[in-house]
């Protein structure tokens, strides 16, 4: 089976390796202070630092390796993604723009099925905004990945993230930060700081089903007919009742949001995704059964590489068997659309 | 093939047009339930006491304006609509031919047509879609 995987992570190696990429006053301040490049980004029991780079992507390589049947990928650089937990919002957007530049050089030599998703920080929308559209002419650059602050995705705050994901038809990938529930400025979880790993983890299926629901009734789509966003890294059991619930509060609360002019649901199939990886123990036949309760637009094959090693046979496994070739791959065709000519079925 | 016998209309008095209030529902029972008949700017009309959803007594409140389709935030009164809102989740149905505002649904509020005679106000029940649509099958 043709496979577009939508969520794979590059890995920078070192600091060092950025510095090249920056204004020389600015490498200056990420030497001096010591600069710590983020691990990749931590997963559970899958934490890859760039200090004990032997598992699995190799040591020489940013990007991991694309199986045969992997006919295009988006690379979404996690790395980036954990400085919206940062206070110093200028050197967001110099880090970012830096290892943006690295990675379009060296991770995208390595395979020409690879494609980047740009990486940019939520704290200063503007500068982020500029940055998508430096680089939106790239003929290898298929999307914007981001991660949250603690401001829900409706709010005009994103507005200049959007217009320039909009304007340059790239959709936008939400990923976890990893700083969310543990850091000031990343939303919270459950309302509370949570105070262990396995709690983050536990809730972090909250952001998307707090921010898709924010989207739909803050007129997202009303304002940006054409946005896509994919939010990755956080499973997909939970949009089942969320969408549901949705669908039945905008019948009976329709006349407080009237820009909401369709379902909630059906606003979904349009402008949301949600990638499915590795199954781990979740038994494929509920799954199978979850997954057949949400639009068939709405899932993409993504393999969190090199945090999973499944190969994508196994994780597709947990879909519906006659939708197996939209999650594959059909889905992020419609959804990646800069993806680069001769990518098909 | 099978054929329909068309139901008699029956005309139900609803009252004197002058004891109706502006907007205001008047409630009259009937066999099986009751009907709200409201006289509007536009006319006067006629629907049932009862919400497609879930049942609700819909006549307790007078009839109202709905908000347009607009953009995010933006509340747009539709000067020229005329709804029926339910108080319990609030749908809100056309007054002249029961439809729900903004598609929320294919279910439609009941309505009847009404007839002024000699100042009196009488409700039009029974035949054809109507008929159909009172046992509560959809549009």
């Amino acid at each position: 089976m043709t496979i577009i995987d939508a969520e794979l992570h590059p890995r920078i190696p070192s600091r060092a390796a950025l510095l090249p990429y920056m204004d020389a006053a600015w490498a200056e301040r990420f030497e001096r202070t010591a600069f710590v490049l983020p691990a990749g980004v931590p997963h559970p029991g899958h934490d890859i630092h760039p200090d004990d780079p032997g598992r699995p992507a190799a040591p020489e390589t940013v990007a991991p390796p694309l199986d045969a049947e992997t006919a295009a990928a988006i690379l979404v650089p996690a790395q980036i993604l954990p400085s919206a937990g940062w206070c110093d919002h200028a050197m967001t957007a110099v880090y970012a723009a830096a290892a943006n530049r690295y990675l379009l050089e060296h991770a995208l030599a390595e395979d020409e099925r690879l494609h980047l998703a740009i990486g940019v920080s939520p704290h200063v929308p503007e500068a982020a905004a500029t940055e998508i559209r430096a680089h939106a002419d790239h003929p290898r650059v298929a999307a914007v990945a981001t991660s949250l602050v603690n401001i829900n995705l409706g709010h005009s705050h994103y507005d200049p993230i959007f217009a320039a994901a909009h304007e340059c038809d790239l959709p936008v990938v939400i990923h976890p930060g990893g700083t969310e529930g543990v850091s000031i400025g990343t939303p919270t979880l459950g309302g509370v700081h949570p105070r262990s790993a396995e709690e983050r983890y536990t809730l972090l299926a909250q952001l998307p089903q707090a921010n898709i629901a924010s989207l739909i009734y803050d007129g997202v789509f009303t304002r940006y007919p054409d946005l896509r966003i994919v939010f990755a890294g956080f499973g997909f059991a939970w949009a089942v009742p969320l969408l549901w619930r949705a669908d039945m509060e905008w019948r009976n609360l329709r006349i407080d949001v009237p820009w909401v002019r369709e379902p909630p649901s059906a606003l979904a199939a349009k402008h949301i995704r949600l990638t499915a990886g590795e199954l781990g123990s979740a038994p494929a036949e509920s799954v199978r059964e979850i997954a057949a309760l949400l639009p068939e637009e709405v899932l993409l094959y993504g393999s969190d590489r090199p945090f999973s090693a499944a190969a994508a046979a196994d994780a597709l496994v947990g879909i519906p068997e006659d939708r197996r070739a939209r999650v594959a791959h059909d889905n992020a065709a419609a959804t990646f659309t800069r993806l680069r000519a001769g990518v098909r079925a | 093939m099978s054929t329909v016998t068309p139901r008699p209309v029956r005309r139900v008095h609803a009252g004197s047009a002058e004891e109706f209030p502006l907007d205001e529902f008047r409630v009259v029972e009937v066999p099986g339930g009751s009907i709200g008949v409201v006289r509007t700017e536009s006319g006067f009309y006629a629907v049932r006491n009862r919400c497609p959803h879930m049942g609700a007594d819909m006549c307790g409140n007078p009839v109202t304006k709905t908000t347009l389709p607009a953009g995010p935030f933006e509340y747009r009164l539709d000067e020229d609509s005329c709804v029926v809102r339910c108080p319990w989740h609030r749908w809100e149905f056309r007054i002249d031919d029961g439809r729900s505002i903004g598609g929320i649904t294919r279910k439609r509020l009941v309505t009847y047509d009404v007839v002024v005679e000699d100042g009196q106000v009488y409700v039009l029940r029974g035949g054809g879609r109507r008929a159909a649509a009172e046992e509560g099958e959809d549009e």
